[in-house]
C-alpha cells in the first residue's frame, strides 16, 4: 500500500520545517525503517546501516532551516539526504578497504554490493508525492496505481467525465515524474 | 504522420489495452512508443508495493535524541510500538483515516493544514502526559470539524496584517468562527465582527486576545446574511458600537 507516508498531507512537512520536536519524532516513525531499508541496500553491514540512518535524522533536524516545505516533500528530502549519506559512507569506506585489501578486493565487492535502492526510494517520494496532489488528482491517480483502475472504471467511481479523468492521469503523471527527476538532484546535505 | 494523443499516451503507459488503430500506430512509431516508456519509472514508483520497512534499534532514536538535546518528553523511541511487529509494511501502524476515497474540496484542505497545527500542539502535550502518544494516535481521537466556509483575510489600508476566517461546523451542531491573524496589535483591543454585505448591520462575536480566536457564532443567525468577517480595533471607552476602524477583512462563500 504506502510507504511511510499518509494517504493525505497531514501538516508533517511544514511542521518539520517549523522546528516542531514532535515533527522529527513523527518523521522518525513514519521514515526512519524505510530509510534504514534503502541504507541496507546500499550499505549491506545492518550496523552502517543504523548508523546512517542516526546520520540522516540528525542532519535533517539540524539542517531543518534549508527544507522548504514548498519545495518538496520531507519525505523526498529525507531520500535525498539518505542518499548523500550512503554515498559518504560507501567511498569513505572503500578508500579504508583498498588500503587494507588491495584494489583487488574492490571488484568482488561492487558486485555484492545491494541492489539500487532506487527502487525504494522512489516509492517513497512518489507517495508522498501523491498526498500533495489537489483533487481530484490525487483520488484519479490514487485508483489508478492502488485499484489498479481504468479511466473508465475511474470515471464511473468519481463520477467525472472520462475527457476529465484522462487529462487528470495525464498531468498528474508528468507532475510526478518531474518530482521524481528533482528528486535525484539530492540537496546540498 | 498523426501521432497518438497526450492523454492516450499516458493511459497505455499505465498499460491500458490499446485501440486497434493505436496498436497499428505504435508499431511504426518510435517516437509515440518512447514517450510511453518516459513515463515508466513514474509508473513502476506507483504500482509497486511499499518496500518493507527494517525497524532500526532504540540506540539509533536514543542517539538522535541525545546528540539533538531534544525535550525528555521524547526520549521514547517512536517506534516501539514497531517493533515486534516486524515484518510491519511501511512504517508502522498506519497513521491516518481512510475516508480518502471522496474527492475533497478546498474547504478541506484548508482545514487539514489547520487542524495539523493544532493536532501537532496536542500531540506534543500529550507526550508529555503519557510519553507514548503519537500524532496519529492523538488526532483520531478528536473528531475533525466540519468546514463551512473559509476565507483570507485581507488588511484594510494602513495595515499589513494578513489573516483567515473558517466557519467550523463542530460535531454538537455548534458553529465556530475561527481567526487567525499575523498580529495582535491593536491601539485598543480587537473585536471580531459579522457584517451584512451592505454594511448596514452587525453582529458582535467577541474580543480576540491573540492572534487566533475561536468564537461561538449565535444560534440562528444566517450566516449568508453576515458572511463579511471583520477585525476592528476597539478603543476601550465603553461604546459597543463599531469603530469605524478595520484592520482586517473577507467576505465568506457562503
Amino acid at each position: 500500500m504506502s510507504s511511510g507516508a499518509p494517504e493525505r498531507d497531514d501538516g508533517l512537512d511544514q511542521a518539520f520545517a517549523a522546528g516542531e520536536e514532535a515533527a522529527l519524532a513523527e518523521a522518525y516513525r513514519r521514515f526512519a525503517p524505510l530509510v534504514r531499508t534503502m541504507s541496507l541496500r546500499r550499505l549491506i553491514d545492518p550496523g552502517a546501516a543504523d548508523d546512517a540512518v542516526q546520520e540522516v535524522f540528525i542532519r535533517a533536524w539540524r539542517y531543518r532551516e534549508t527544507y522548504s516545505p514548498e519545495r518538496s516533500t520531507l519525505a523526498a528530502w529525507l531520500v535525498g539526504i539518505a542518499r548523500n549519506v550512503a554515498s559518504t559512507m560507501t567511498s569513505s569506506r572503500i578508500r579504508e578497504e583498498d588500503v587494507l585489501e588491495g584494489a583487488a578486493a574492490r571488484s568482488e565487492r561492487d558486485e555484492t554490493r545491494g541492489p539500487d535502492q532506487e527502487g525504494v526510494a522512489d516509492k517513497v517520494v512518489l507517495d508522498a508525492e501523491l498526498t500533495r496532489l489537489g483533487e481530484p488528482q490525487h483520488s484519479i491517480l490514487r485508483l489508478a496505481f492502488h485499484e489498479d483502475m481504468t479511466h473508465q472504471q475511474i470515471s464511473e467511481q468519481l463520477s467525472l467525465p472520462l475527457g476529465t479523468v484522462k487529462s487528470h492521469i495525464r498531468r498528474g503523471l508528468i507532475q510526478l515524474r518531474q518530482r521524481l527527476e528533482v528528486s535525484d538532484a539530492a540537496p546540498a546535505r | 504522420m498523426q501521432h497518438l494523443h497526450d492523454d492516450a499516451l499516458a493511459l497505455l503507459a499505465l498499460g491500458e489495452e490499446p485501440a486497434a488503430e493505436e496498436s497499428a500506430h505504435l508499431e511504426s512509431c518510435e517516437q509515440c512508443r518512447s514517450e510511453i516508456s518516459a513515463y515508466g519509472r513514474v509508473v513502476r514508483a506507483g504500482r509497486s508495493s511499499a518496500p518493507e520497512g527494517s525497524v532500526p534499534p532504540p540506540a539509533v532514536w536514543a542517539g538522535i535524541h541525545q546528540a539533538l538535546n531534544l525535550d525528555p518528553a521524547l526520549r521514547r523511541d517512536p517506534l516501539e510500538n514497531a517493533r515486534g511487529q516486524e515484518p510491519a509494511a511501511g512504517a508502522g501502524p498506519r497513521a491516518s483515516s481512510t475516508d480518502t476515497s471522496q474527492p475533497v474540496s478546498l474547504a478541506d484542505e484548508r482545514r487539514r493544514r489547520r487542524s495539523g497545527a493544532k493536532w501537532l500542539a496536542a500531540a506534543a502535550a500529550a507526550a508529555v502526559v503519557a510519553g507514548a502518544a503519537t500524532w496519529g494516535v492523538v488526532r483520531n481521537l478528536e473528531p475533525a470539524p466540519e468546514v463551512i466556509a473559509s476565507v483570507p483575510l485581507a488588511p484594510l489600508p494602513s495595515y499589513s496584517d494578513e489573516g483567515t476566517a473558517t466557519v467550523d461546523l463542530l460535531p454538537d451542531g455548534e458553529r465556530e468562527l475561527v481567526i487567525t491573524s499575523s498580529s495582535a496589535d491593536a491601539e485598543g483591543y480587537r473585536e471580531v465582527w459579522l457584517i451584512s454585505p451592505d454594511i448596514t448591520s452587525m453582529v458582535s462575536l467577541g474580543e480576540m486576545d491573540g492572534t487566533e480566536a475561536r468564537l461561538r457564532i449565535p444560534d440562528g443567525l444566517d450566516l449568508s446574511a453576515y458572511p463579511i468577517v471583520d477585525i476592528s480595533d476597539e478603543p476601550h471607552d465603553g461604546n459597543p458600537e463599531h469603530s469605524g476602524n478595520s484592520i482586517l477583512r473577507g467576505q465568506l462563500d457562503l
